[in-house]
């Protein structure tokens, strides 16, 4: 389908969910860890979200590339 | 906190296996049933209940000996902490990929019946963002949601089932056993593949209030659900015959079509059928999203299972859309469904036997 003239795949439909996803885990899971004093599950979401936040960014490339 | 209290009853516990066997396979069911054995799809369906049976027993009679822990965590005593993690792994990447393909079954289903100009991405983020809120929930709301849920599923099924037999011909049905019982084996392993969301029973038996129960849930649960699919391939074969019903995507959606409420109240049933059977994907979805969520935080050995919630979401979302079309999709459903149950029958088993040899876990009795 098009959508602005533009092709629209599932990699683009993917690339704000990469970045929404990453978000809240930063903002929502990693500080509620923090609070809890949970350093180790903290930690993991902090990875977690940027894991996401990187995908989304390689995913918004090889959209423009290809 | 996401922390397991022990305040689900056993009823709650049957809600829940219940609500998450009956899902997004029961538009397909006939279809696998009567390709499997024609006039036989019944028997087949019925036999499928019975090998899904065993594997919920397996998992049951490990939660009885280990009340306190789920598969994730018991195994590592069984069978070592690699080897255990391993398949554990295995078990979670199972669990997702089921996610995926049962969102994308929903989305498929939704752009051809409903949505018809809505992209099917949509209709899959939006099913999975769902699920995903939900399962940031404690174990208790989610015994509730399925709780709550559960009539609702079960008696407009029953009820479309029923109306639509004055249409049925008992003549359909017949030979019982199929005119060409060959495939009848991989029928029943294809089937049994969509009881098993009921693998969330290891989770759900460490917040058991009495987890001695575990047995009887199991068993009451494949009553019930294996009961309802065991009618709906019986009605659809009786009222279709073995031969249209091969020829239709989804028989049980085509079953509502063509059944209406008497004095034409409501000429047909599909709209009603598929508003329930959205509830019933979600309730799915949510138990299989959970376990895996769960899961996840028990291997990795965290304490916070909501991290995993939306960090899953895209991932599960882009391997969600990667079959072509939805021929592949069924083609991934039927494969993954198979491979899956050496991962919730054989491997609780193996994980029983050696229970049993080695002496390990304790009873449940007592609590």
């Amino acid at each position: 389908m098009t959508i602005f003239g533009q092709g629209v795949n599932y990699y683009a439909f993917s690339i704000p969910i990469w970045f929404l996803g990453g978000m809240l885990v930063l903002l929502v899971d990693a500080r509620r860890c923090k609070m809890a004093g949970q350093r180790k599950d903290e930690r993991f979401a902090r990875f977690a979200g940027w894991l996401n936040i990187a995908l989304g960014v390689i995913f918004l490339v090889r959209e423009w590339a290809v | 906190m996401t922390k397991a209290t022990r305040d689900i009853s056993a009823l709650q516990a049957a809600a829940v296996l219940v609500s998450t066997i009956i899902g997004v396979g029961v538009l397909p069911l006939p279809l696998f049933a009567v390709r499997a054995a024609d006039t036989g799809g019944p028997l087949v369906t019925l036999l499928a209940c019975i090998c899904a049976l065993v594997g919920l027993m397996f998992v049951a009679l490990l939660g009885m000996r280990f009340p306190d822990e789920s598969i994730i965590q018991y195994s590592e005593r069984l069978i070592g902490k690699w080897p255990a993690r391993a398949v554990g792994l295995c078990v979670i990447v199972f669990f997702a990929l089921l996610t995926s393909l049962t969102a994308r079954e929903f989305g498929e289903v939704v752009v051809t019946s409903v949505l018809k100009q809505t992209p099917v991405e949509v209709t899959v983020i939006v099913m999975l963002m769902l699920a995903a809120i939900s399962a940031r929930n404690t174990m208790t709301t989610f015994a509730y949601i399925h709780f709550f849920y559960v009539p609702l599923l079960l008696v407009p099924g029953l009820l479309i089932v029923a109306l639509s037999l004055k249409n049925a011909e008992p003549l359909n049905l017949q030979p019982i056993w199929g005119n060409r019982p060959g495939g009848m084996f991989d029928g029943i392993v294809t089937i049994a593949a969509l009881f098993q969301g009921s693998f969330v029973l290891t989770i759900v038996i460490p917040a058991m209030r009495k987890p001695a129960k575990a047995l009887v849930v199991s068993l009451y649960s494949i009553l019930i659900a294996g009961g309802l699919y065991v009618v709906i391939v019986i009605a659809v074969v009786s009222v279709f015959g073995a031969e249209e019903t091969r020829e239709l995507l989804w028989p049980t959606l085509e079953l509502a079509k063509a059944t209406s409420l008497p004095a034409n109240v409501l000429e047909r049933l599909d709209g009603a059928f598929l508003a329930v059977w959205v509830t019933a994907v979600f309730t799915t979805l949510l138990s299989s999203y959970y376990l895996t969520s769960q899961s996840l935080t028990q291997l990795l050995r965290l304490q916070e299972p909501r991290i995993f919630t939306f960090f899953l979401v895209p991932f599960v979302f882009v391997i969600a859309m990667v079959p072509a079309n939805i021929v592949k999709m069924y083609e991934a459903v039927v494969n993954v469904g198979r491979i899956g149950l050496m991962l919730t029958i054989a491997y609780p088993g193996l994980l029983l036997l050696i229970a049993v040899l080695r002496k390990k876990g304790g009873s449940a009795l007592g609590r």
